[in-house]
C-alpha cells in the first residue's frame, strides 16, 4: 500500500521531486480548494499573497461583505440567501460571537 | 433509541447516516409541489446527478431557500427522511467510480489541495474563483440544467459580475456561451461509465480489511476493520487501528454505502467523531479514502483498504527507512503471515522479537556497504514492493503540504479553530549527490522537530509568528491563535498570520531543513460538506 497518495497533478509533481528547490520550481498558487481566490481583497489571502493585506480586523468591515454578498461561499449572503444572518450582533465587532454557522458545523 | 436514530441527525454536518432505501413515491411525497412530473422523472431532479453529499447540499437549499419543510413523519425523523432522500438519489442518480476518481479530495475533505494545476484558467476564473472546481466536477447535468446553474449563481450572487475575474469583461456572455458549453460537454448527464456502472453487479463490503495509511501528526497508521452487514448497504464495523506513535484505538461504527461503493463510515474514537469517506473500487475488493474528524477535518488519515480474504497480506513496514551501517527495530504489519521474511540484501536479522500472522518484529542491522535504493520486502508470498528505503544520508527534506490555509477560531465563536497539519519527507541524492540525478531515494516521513518563522519582512514587522499562533515542535501541529479583533496588535488587527513552516530532521550530526508556506487567516461560516 503506498503510504502517500498524490491526489492532483501538483502532487504528482512533487512526488517526482527530490529537493527543496525542485519544489520551489513547481507553479506556486494563492489559492487552497475551498478558499476564494477573489484576492482584491480576498478572504483568506490578500492579492499579494499574505494576509497583511486583508481588512483588518475582520470583524470591522465584515456586513459590508456579507451586504453585498461577496465570497458567498466563505461568508453568508445577506442580499438574497441569509437575510437575518446578523441579527443577533447589530455590531460585528463588538458581537462576533454571535454570528453561527449557516451550514451546520464549526470549522 | 436506536442507533440508527442516533446517527441520524449528523447528516446536517456532513455525516451521511443509514437508511433504508427510499423509493419514488417518498420523492413524490417531498419534491412533487414544486417539481412537474414528466416521463424521464421529476422536473430538474431528473436532469442532474451527484454524489450523496452533493444531492444532501442540494435538499439543503430547498430547504433554505425554497421552503422545503421535511418533518418527523410516521414514525420517521426529519433527519432520517431527508437521509433517505439522500440515499435514494445518490442511489439512483449518482456517479459512477470513474466519475468521482479525479475529486475525490473534495468528498475526502483534503486540506490543503491546490486546484489551479487540475483545471484550465478559464475554467478556474469562473468557478474556481469562489468555491472549488470539484464541486461542478462532482456533478453531471444536462446542458439546459448546467445553463440553469449558471443563472441561479447570477441570480441568486449578483455580486459575481463585478468581484476579480467578473468585472471588466463580458462575464455572463463568457460563462453562458463559453465556459457551460465546455463544462456541459465534460460532465453530460448521460454516460456509458453511468449506465455500465449501473448495470454492474454491485457487491457487499462486509467481511475484514486490512488498512494502512499516515497521518500527520500521529505518523504512519495501520489498522484492521471487520464489517457486518445489516440490511441494504447499512453495516456494522469494529475498527480499530494503531500509529506509529505509539496510539492506539478500538471503536465500533456504522457506516451507508451510496451508490453502490461510496463508503461513509462515523466512529467514535476516545471521545471524538470521526467520519470515514472511502470508495470501493470496481472489484469490490479494495477502498480508498479518509478518515477525519467532524469537527476538524483537516486532522485525518489517508487510507487504503485490502479485503481480507484469508491470504497473506503484508501492508506496511515500519519503519520505511534504514540507514546503511546502523540497526533498527523492524516491523512488519499485516495478515495471515507465514513463512521466511525477505529483506533487502545487507538487511541482517539479528533478534526476532514477534512473529504472528499480523506483526512480525526484528532489531535488524544494516551492513556499511549494503547498496542503497528502495527495496521489496517480502513475508511468505505477501510482498510490499519499495516497501523500504536504504540510505547513506538525508541530503533534503520536504515539508507537505507546501501551501496551506489554517483559521483562528474559538474565543466564544461558533468556529473551531482550523489546525495546520504538517509532515516531513526525505530524499537521499545518492551516490551523485545531486537532485534528480537518477539515483534519488524517496525516504517517506521523517521524524522532524518544527518550528515558523515570519514568510516575509511584513509578517516580521506584523509579529505574526508572536501572535498567530503556535506550532507543536514535535508532531508539526499548528494551533492557531484566538478569534476576534485583538487589541494588541496594529488597528486591533486579527490573529492572522503570513508564515513560513520549518521542519529540522537530524541525519546523525547533520540538521536537514525543509520549509512550507502557511497562511494563517479568518475563519468561515459557510461549511457545507462539499466547497
Amino acid at each position: 500500500m503506498k503510504k502517500l497518495k498524490p491526489i492532483n497533478q501538483k502532487a504528482i509533481e512533487l512526488a517526482g521531486t527530490t529537493s527543496q528547490q525542485q519544489v520551489d520550481d513547481v507553479v506556486a498558487m494563492q489559492s487552497v480548494v475551498g478558499c476564494a481566490s477573489t484576492t482584491d481583497p480576498g478572504w483568506e489571502v490578500d492579492m499579494f499573497g499574505g494576509t497583511a493585506g486583508l481588512c483588518q480586523p475582520m470583524e470591522a468591515d465584515l456586513y459590508g461583505c456579507s451586504d453585498p454578498c461577496w465570497w458567498p461561499a466563505q461568508v453568508p449572503d445577506m442580499m438574497n440567501t441569509y437575510p437575518d444572518w446578523s441579527a443577533d450582533a447589530p455590531s460585528a465587532a463588538k458581537n462576533w460571537r454571535n454570528l453561527d454557522s449557516v451550514y451546520p458545523g464549526k470549522e | 433509541m436506536s442507533a440508527r436514530k442516533l446517527l441520524a441527525p449528523l447528516l446536517l454536518i456532513g455525516a451521511i447516516a443509514p437508511t433504508s432505501n427510499a423509493d419514488d413515491a417518498l420523492l413524490n411525497r417531498y419534491c412533487l409541489g414544486c417539481h412537474m412530473p414528466s416521463e424521464q422523472g421529476l422536473s430538474r431532479i431528473s436532469e442532474q446527478r451527484k454524489t450523496p453529499e452533493g444531492w444532501e447540499m442540494t435538499i439543503s437549499r430547498m430547504q433554505l431557500m425554497h421552503g422545503l419543510v421535511i418533518a418527523d413523519e410516521d414514525g420517521r425523523s426529519a433527519a432520517e427522511i431527508k437521509s433517505a432522500l439522500v440515499k435514494h438519489l445518490a442511489d439512483s442518480q449518482g456517479l459512477a467510480p470513474s466519475e468521482t476518481a479525479t475529486a475525490r479530495y473534495l468528498p475526502e475533505r483534503q486540506p490543503a489541495v491546490q486546484e489551479a494545476t487540475l483545471y484550465p484558467a478559464h475554467i478556474q476564473e469562473t468557478c474556481g474563483r469562489c468555491h472549488s472546481s470539484a464541486r461542478h466536477a462532482l456533478q453531471r447535468r444536462s446542458a439546459e440544467e448546467w445553463q440553469k446553474s449558471i443563472h441561479f449563481h447570477l441570480g441568486q450572487y449578483p455580486s459575481i459580475e463585478y468581484s476579480l475575474y467578473g468585472r471588466d469583461r463580458e462575464w455572463l456572455d463568457i460563462a453562458v456561451n463559453q465556459i457551460i458549453p465546455e463544462i456541459a460537454a465534460n460532465f453530460p448527464l448521460q454516460t456509458s461509465a453511468w449506465s455500465d456502472w449501473q448495470a454492474t453487479e454491485k457487491q457487499s463490503l462486509s467481511g475484514s480489511w486490512q488498512l494502512a495509511g499516515d497521518m500527520p501528526g500521529k505518523g504512519r497508521f495501520v489498522g484492521t476493520m471487520a464489517v457486518t452487514q445489516d440490511g441494504d448497504d447499512h453495516y456494522y464495523a469494529n475498527f480499530s487501528g494503531e500509529f506509529d506513535n505509539g496510539e492506539r484505538f478500538t471503536s465500533r461504527g456504522e457506516s451507508v454505502v451510496y451508490t453502490g461503493y461510496e463508503w461513509r463510515g462515523s466512529f467514535d474514537i476516545d471521545g471524538v467523531e470521526y467520519r470515514q469517506v472511502l470508495a470501493a473500487d470496481e472489484s469490490f475488493n479494495s477502498m480508498q479514502g479518509r478518515l477525519f474528524q467532524a469537527d476538524h477535518s483537516e486532522l485525518g488519515v489517508n487510507l487504503s483498504a485490502v479485503r481480507d480474504s484469508g491470504q497473506p497480506i503484508l501492508s506496511a513496514v515500519w519503519p520505511e527507512q534504514l540507514k546503511v551501517g546502523g540497526s533498527a527495530t523492524l516491523t512488519l504489519h499485516g495478515a495471515n503471515m507465514a513463512g521466511a521474511v525477505a529483506l533487502p540484501a545487507g538487511v541482517n536479522v539479528r533478534s526476532v522479537e514477534r512473529s504472528g500472522p499480523s506483526e512480525w518484529r526484528a532489531v535488524v542491522d544494516v551492513a556499511a556497504n549494503a547498496d542503497t535504493g528502495r527495496f521489496a520486502v517480502s513475508h511468505g508470498s505477501a510482498t510490499l514492493d519499495s516497501g523500504v528505503a536504504l540510505f547513506n544520508q538525508v541530503s533534503a527534506v520536504t515539508v507537505l503540504p507546501d501551501y496551506s490555509v489554517a483559521r483562528v477560531g474559538g474565543n466564544g465563536g461558533s468556529q473551531n479553530k482550523m489546525f495546520g497539519a504538517f509532515t516531513a519527507y526525505g530524499t537521499d541524492y545518492g551516490s551523485d549527490g545531486v537532485a534528480g540525478g537518477g539515483d534519488d531515494i524517496a525516504l517517506g516521513a521523517l521524524p522532524a522537530s518544527w518550528r515558523v518563522e515570519p514568510w516575509d519582512e511584513t509578517a516580521a514587522h506584523d509579529q505574526d509568528v508572536k501572535f498567530a499562533g503556535n506550532m507543536d515542535a514535535t508532531t508539526g501541529i499548528f494551533t492557531p491563535a484566538a478569534a476576534g479583533p485583538n487589541p494588541e496588535r496594529k488597528q486591533s488587527t486579527n490573529n492572522v498570520g503570513n508564515l513560513k513552516v520549518v521542519a529540522t530532521v537530524n541525519d546523525g550530526d547533520r540538521a536537514v531543513e525543509g520549509s512550507a508556506h502557511m497562511i494563517a487567516t479568518v475563519q468561515r461560516w459557510n461549511n457545507p460538506p462539499l466547497r
